[in-house]
């Protein structure tokens, strides 16, 4: 304990004093008040000259991307930067001295003569558009007062030459990609017209075939020779076939996504009706069906019905020998990673996961794609009577509801249906 | 007295078929048939009786069934005929477009003529022509 606490009293007294005598230098120093100033050095006073400073900023203004112009307030240019000389491809020497509006084309100057005098207030902010001899350049500039500093106002340019080049693309994909559209609705409208059309009309000569074997079948059977007959009998079963595949594809046609009434319905009342409606089919094939509590979901009703009895129709049609069809449906929240998974989804929307597994004979894995589409079947006709229709109906369906439908199966092993539908519109 | 019938159906196979089936079930009857809604109409309005009965196909060229029928039943001396729709179509918005123009039945036409006949039958039996006639 050398030093007396008086002693260390005035130690800080002093300290404190120098402490204002700096924030009071700094703060010279940051208003611009100071250009230079003097510290005491051990044996004299050392001078400091803020030039350095100054310096930076003017590089920084020299150097930056953006052009820097200075303007009086009579729109005479004071000072550019050569950023500014070189977006206009005039020299410095031929920009200064010279009007601001002798760059401004004819388009612009009124838009600017209105940020200019907003710029006096404070600040202004526009795109406006430069012309300096052939070139006709998209600027946006950023306009503030000096005052009361300085009786100019500072203007920063930015070159929107390659935003606008740009922008200009886009909106020509744009304008393509709505023809196209366009072109596109109109090919879908005429081919689901089409196949309507076709289905409908096609329908006709193909009864008038089976009412006329019908007719002759009923009638004089007994007086024509069996190989006569069984022609007959040939022809009414083809014609029959015909007729089958001629409706599923009509049902397939109808199966388009407009005009689909949506509405928040109970997928159990959908799945009883369904089941209802092909009572007599479970019965007869003895066939059992569990499943969990489905959820409520906006949909077409009419459609999920149908999507639910072809997959149960197609369970019982492909059902192992000597065992009773089991058709075990499963339901829940689908988990977000498998569903970034699928190829399809780009948003946040959420899915219930519905999956129809059955005992029945499953198929080779590598045919999982191939069975929604359009006449592809995996069986001939004479093991499994089918039109190729009814799982490319399922796919359609869960398409118009921006769903997702997956198959999985090994043979022998059964089948199982993964259905993804969305919770919400 | 034997129902006289009107068939309005352009499709000559179709003619036939009901005519086979409509011998089958009511030889008594006498059926006249028009080619199509405009022959039809001059057939009507060259009559002074009209029909018990007209079976009215839908689908037809220059004017179809739903236009006829709504022709026919806003023609004070016509609108108590009753007709009969006798088409292809088996979709639920025609048939309920149809009952709301007046129409008394909808046969679908199928590839099975022992349908036709027993749709017939019941027709008959029923006394559908004098009911809706008391209407």
């Amino acid at each position: 304990m050398t030093e007396s606490i008086d002693d260390l009293l005035k130690k800080i007294e002093s300290l404190e004093e120098r402490l204002a005598d700096s924030e009071q230098l700094i703060d010279a120093i940051r208003a611009g008040e100071v250009d230079a100033f003097a510290v005491n050095g051990s044996n004299h006073p050392e001078i400091y000259t803020l030039q350095s400073g100054d310096y930076a900023y003017r590089v920084l203004i020299e150097e930056i991307g953006e052009g820097a112009v200075n303007i009086s307030e009579d729109g005479l240019i004071v000072y550019t930067n050569s950023s500014f000389t070189e977006l206009i491809g005039i020299p410095y020497e031929k920009v200064i001295g010279r009007f601001i509006s002798d760059f401004i084309h004819e388009d612009s100057k009124e838009k600017f003569a209105n940020l200019f005098n907003e710029s006096l207030h404070g600040q202004s902010k526009g795109e406006i558009i430069l012309a300096a001899g052939e070139n006709i350049i998209p600027v946006y500039i950023s306009l503030t007062s000096l005052q009361p500093k300085l009786a100019t106002v500072g203007i920063i340019v930015t070159d929107q030459t390659r935003i606008k080049l740009h922008e200009r693309t886009i909106l020509q994909y744009q304008r393509e990609l709505e023809l196209k559209n366009i072109e596109l609705a109109q090919n879908n409208s005429e081919l689901s017209s089409f196949t309507y059309i076709a289905s409908h009309d096609l329908q006709e000569p193909l009864r008038k075939i089976q009412t006329f074997c019908n007719l002759i079948n009923a009638g004089s059977n007994e007086e024509l020779p069996a190989t006569t007959r069984d022609y007959f009998q040939r022809i009414l079963k083809a014609s029959t076939r015909m007729q089958n595949l001629i409706s599923s594809l009509l049902n397939y046609s109808r199966m388009n996504s407009r005009g689909m009434d949506f509405e928040m319905t109970d997928l159990n009342c959908v799945l009883d009706e369904a089941t209802n409606n092909i009572r007599e089919l479970l019965e007869e094939s003895q066939a059992v069906i569990t499943h969990d509590p489905l959820p409520v979901i906006p949909c077409v009703p009419m459609q999920i019905n149908q999507l639910f009895t072809n997959l149960i129709i197609n369970s019982i049609k492909y059902k192992a020998a000597g065992t009773a069809p089991l058709i075990q449906i499963s339901a829940r929240p689908a988990e977000q990673a498998e569903i970034n998974s699928q190829e399809a989804v780009s948003d946040e929307r959420r899915y219930w996961k519905i999956i129809f597994s059955d005992n029945g004979i499953g198929f080779e894995p590598q045919y999982a794609d191939r069975i929604f589409e359009l006449f592809q079947r995996l069986h001939s006709r004479f093991e499994y009577e089918g039109t190729g229709i009814g799982l490319a109906i399922c796919k359609k369906i869960v398409q118009n509801h921006k769903g997702f439908i997956y198959a999985d199966g090994k043979p022998g092993l059964g089948a199982t249906f993964a259905i993804y539908l969305p919770t919400t519109r | 007295m034997y129902p006289g019938i009107l068939l309005i159906d352009d499709d000559d196979d179709d003619q036939f078929i009901f005519l086979t089936a409509l011998e089958n079930v009511a030889p008594d009857s006498h059926c006249d048939i028009s080619n199509n809604a405009l022959e039809a109409f001059q057939y009507l309005h060259a009559r002074v009786e009209t029909p018990d009965i007209i079976f009215l196909d839908l689908n037809m060229p220059l004017m179809n069934g739903f236009e006829f029928l709504l022709i026919l039943k806003s023609d004070p001396r016509l609108i108590s005929v009753p007709v009969i729709i006798f088409s292809t179509s088996d979709n639920p918005e025609d048939q309920a477009r149809a009952k709301d123009l007046g129409a008394v039945q909808f046969i679908t036409k199928t590839a099975d003529i022992e349908l036709l006949k027993k749709d017939l039958r019941h027709i008959f039996s029923r006394k559908l022509v004098s009911e809706s006639l008391i209407h």
